[in-house]
């Protein structure tokens, strides 16, 4: 190409690379051996920020960063919140030795398979492939005329393919009121069921005063940071999802370093669960207006009349107004699904 | 409007559910209405595309407008409306929106003060599998996948106690399916560079001998094998569909599985072309052995059961065996018997387990022991029954007697005798099923209309739950009386023409 501008078909650093692709490997099989569960969680924790740096080399920054703030940050929160109330010992069930050979043969033949398809594939970063020459170079040209978000990967998600993101969100809602029907016990019949002495613990994590002030001081910076990568996920990598997850950390942060009770004194059961699905029912109102202008579901472009600037800004506008929908649903369904675990579905008190 | 209507399938579940999460909190009576409306208004749609798509042809809808660029293809998500899922669609909005006023007395006896969210999952699943039926898109159709299932497993955990292990044993088995369906994926776009099903399936025999297209056809497919409970991945469906709710097995048993089979068809059918099993005899004889085995193993355990839900689920594993061979068999007849029967089983497994329903409201439990003087008792549940078991076997004129004509002839035209020889077995065991129930149900107690003995009080399911199975097991009558119709309108245009008759 011209001007100097070069495409490189091969890994940047790839001694980093290599480095990486070990640590990853050698984590997981720390993480699958290891007998503590607690251990484990922390170990798959830091598997995720390998294959986060890993993402963030091969140029996927938003990936990189849904994989720092899902993977790595929230979901090891969640094991932690359940091991809290499930124990952190297992008992490994050891197959015979038949077993073991079966499995070790059909991840054999697996893997065999899959890799046989290797030499099939185009290089990588290689301009001619048919990733690459197909929808791809459409997005790349047009996301500036059409909706006017330089961040590529923010206009295919919100815009050409928001179809799939109002069902990823969709998904998340999902995932909360499950858990919810699944864990949610009624407080009476909990009292009746099991002992209400319980013996102090020797050791109470949660008065801690280093812990509660330095999370005190922090949250404030942390959803600050939230709102920016809701709001600036048109111009730099982010968006609703991890703006989101982001919010929800914070709070899960106070719930931790303080104590649920906390937590549920500003947000009650009631109010976690309806903004839960508001944020859905707002990505899903924002597709509906669309059609009530005139367009098809989920065309922003028709919103001009009501939305400020013209067609292009327009459909700008739309995409923040559904990532602020999907920020809201995530958010509320990562607290909801915290206390669901920690508190074994009791909403009283827990980790 | 009707341009709008392919989007308003899936609007009315997903809205209707939404809005009963709201109400949940406020009016927990409005979630059941909402629902119902939010199936209504989707059944509608899906009905007026039946008549729209024999006219017209397929009906494409572009969400967001992105419809095709000039050398790009489809750069957004298409949805599409065409001869092979028109009649699904309409089947699982209209099974869905009988399934909602059928439960509505079966939640309210099983899971009393539970129920905050289960209207508003129910209606979630439903938009799942209409969403999968519905799209033209390969990872689209993956997320309507995990919207699918991530409610049935919540569906399924309602039922507490055994269900739990079920539903986890259910989340790992259809956890790995989504998985293998998602690299599968990936490998075709890797290949292709779109994901609009059009767009791939035109690419596709450009790119000639692909190993890597190859892989991800496999790996789609075990993905679709392990999310439908074929043969050897069938180990989570029985539990779970009988440890579950009645009322989450009376929408999940006719629905779930058959929309994954309609998946491997539109892969099959559509996604790749049907040569492509044409051209790997091996793997197809591979697969038409399994699905022989399916039928058989599935048969043999079912005369096993003494828990009619347990009897019930082991028919759907069986039933999954017919579709799978019927699409492999790869000729006219087997694939027309295939599309016939995911419409046909879905019908007959809803009237199934509608019945089964009805006797667990008044029964209490399901145990073949347990149906002495059934017969009696509930006369009408007991005559729907009777049909739908008549339809299972292949009795004509309903319409399961049709479909597997098809399948039978499409074996016996491709020479593969031994699933000729399964279909014929599994008739003859749900036969022995049907008279031993009435041996049971007729027979064990003395007859009221002789002299001395005591009258056995009748005693039916209510209204709300007797008329929807009524309903649906004469509709499978008037299904087989109109299969003939759909085939020639409908089916036979959505048969690859590449097709030797």
């Amino acid at each position: 190409m011209e001007k100097g501008f070069r495409i490189v078909p091969e890994l940047p650093i790839w001694q980093f690379d290599v480095l990486l692709l070990i640590l990853v490997v050698l984590f997981a099989v720390v993480a699958l051996s290891i007998q503590n569960l607690m251990g484990a969680a922390v170990v798959f924790g830091a598997y995720s920020f390998m294959m986060c740096l890993i993402w963030a080399g091969m140029g996927a920054v938003d990936v990189a960063f849904t994989e720092a703030a899902v993977g790595a940050g929230v979901s090891t929160v969640f094991v932690v919140s359940t091991l809290y109330n499930t124990g952190a010992t297992m008992h490994r069930r050891a197959g015979g030795l038949g077993f073991k050979l079966f499995i070790g043969v059909v991840v054999t033949v697996a893997g065999v398979f899959l890799l046989s398809a290797l030499p099939d594939f185009p290089e990588w970063g290689d301009t001619d492939s048919p990733v690459n020459a197909t929808v791809a170079p459409y997005y790349i040209l047009n996301t500036i005329t059409d909706s006017h978000v330089p961040n590529v990967v923010t206009s295919v998600l919100a815009d050409y393919r928001g179809f799939d993101t109002l069902l990823e969100t969709t998904v998340v809602f999902i995932a909360c009121i499950a858990i919810y029907s699944i864990m949610r016990v009624d407080k009476a019949k909990f009292e009746t069921d099991e002992p209400t002495i319980v013996a102090a613990p020797r050791y109470d994590p949660g008065d801690s005063l280093i812990v509660r002030q330095t999370s005190r001081f922090m949250v404030p910076f942390m959803q600050l940071f939230a709102l920016y990568v809701i709001a600036h996920g048109h111009y730099s990598p982010g968006g609703g999802f991890q703006g989101g997850v982001i919010l929800g950390a914070s709070l899960i942060l106070l719930a931790i370093s303080f104590d649920l009770k906390f937590l549920l004194r500003q947000w009650s059961e009631k109010t976690l669960m309806l903004l839960v699905a508001a944020g859905v029912f707002l990505y899903a109102a924002v597709g509906l207006a669309c059609m009530f202008m005139g367009g098809d579901y989920l065309d922003y472009g028709f919103l001009d009349p009501i939305l400020p600037g013209e067609k292009d800004m327009a459909r700008s506008h739309g995409i923040l107004l559904v990532e602020i929908g999907v920020g809201i649903t995530v958010m509320f369904s990562m607290i909801a699904i915290h206390i669901n675990l920690a508190s074994n579905g009791r909403f009283d008190r827990g980790l | 409007m009707t341009e709008h209507l392919p989007i308003i399938i899936i609007l009315g579940p997903l809205l209707g559910a939404v809005l009963a999460a709201f109400t949940a909190w406020f009016r927990p009576k409005l979630s059941h209405p909402l629902v119902f409306v939010g199936l209504a208004i989707s059944f509608a749609a899906a009905l007026k595309l039946v008549f729209i798509v024999a006219d017209a042809g397929a009906q494409k809808y572009w969400l967001g407008g992105w419809g095709t660029k000039q050398g790009h293809g489809v750069v957004g998500i298409q949805i599409t409306v065409d001869h092979l899922n028109t009649l699904l669609l309409a089947a699982v909005s209209g099974i869905a929106l009988l399934t909602t006023l059928y439960t509505k007395r079966l939640v309210d006896a099983e899971l009393a003060r539970r129920q905050r969210y289960f209207y508003a999952l129910f209606s979630l699943l439903v938009t799942g599998l209409l969403g999968i039926t519905i799209t033209g898109d390969i990872f689209n159709l993956y997320v309507f996948m995990e919207i699918a299932a991530l409610s049935s497993y919540a569906l399924i955990a309602y039922g507490r106690g055994r269900a739990y292990m079920a539903a986890f044993n259910y989340l790992i088995m259809g956890t790995m399916g989504a998985c293998l369906y998602l690299l599968g994926v990936g490998f075709v776009f890797a290949k292709t560079g779109t994901l609009n099903i059009d767009d791939v399936s035109a690419i596709i025999p450009e790119l000639g001998q692909s190993q890597a297209l190859f892989v991800g056809f496999v790996l789609i497919l075990l993905g679709a094998w392990a999310k439908m409970a074929f043969f050897p991945f069938h180990g989570w469906l029985p539990n779970s569909y009988a440890y579950a709710p009645t009322a989450s097995t009376a929408l999940l048993a006719p629905l779930a599985t058959k929309v994954s089979v309609y998946a491997m068809l539109r892969i099959m059918v559509t996604v790749y072309s049907i040569d492509y099993i044409i051209h790997s005899p091996a793997t197809q004889s591979l697969v038409l052995y399994l699905s022989s085995i399916a039928i058989v193993a599935a048969s043999f355990f079912s005369l096993t059961q003494t828990n009619l839900k347990k009897l019930a689920a082991y028919f759907v594993l069986s039933e999954i065996g017919y579709m799978v061979g019927g699409a492999w068999l790869a000729n006219k007849p087997g694939l027309t018997g295939a599309m016939v029967h995911v419409v046909a089983d879905a019908a007959m497994t809803s009237a199934l387990f509608m019945a089964i329903g009805c006797i667990v409201y008044r029964l209490g439990q399901a145990q073949l022991d347990d149906l002495k003087g059934v017969f009696f008792k509930m006369p009408v549940t007991m005559a729907a029954f009777v049909v739908t078991m008549a339809a299972l076997i292949g009795v004509p004129p309903t319409c399961g007697f049709f479909s597997k004509w098809y399948l039978i002839q499409g074996a016996a035209q491709a020479g593969v005798w031994h699933f000729v020889a399964a279909l014929l077995l599994s008739s003859l065991v749900k036969a022995i099923i049907l008279f031993r129930i009435i041996e049971i149900g007729y027979n064990r107690v003395p007859h009221p209309a002789i002299e001395g003995n005591p009258a056995i009080p009748r005693n039916e399911a209510p209204l709300s739950m007797l008329i929807p199975t009524v309903a649906m097991a004469l509709g499978l009558i008037a299904l087989g009386l109109v299969t003939s119709t759909l085939v020639n309108t409908i089916i036979s245009k959505a048969l690859p023409a590449a097709l030797t008759p």
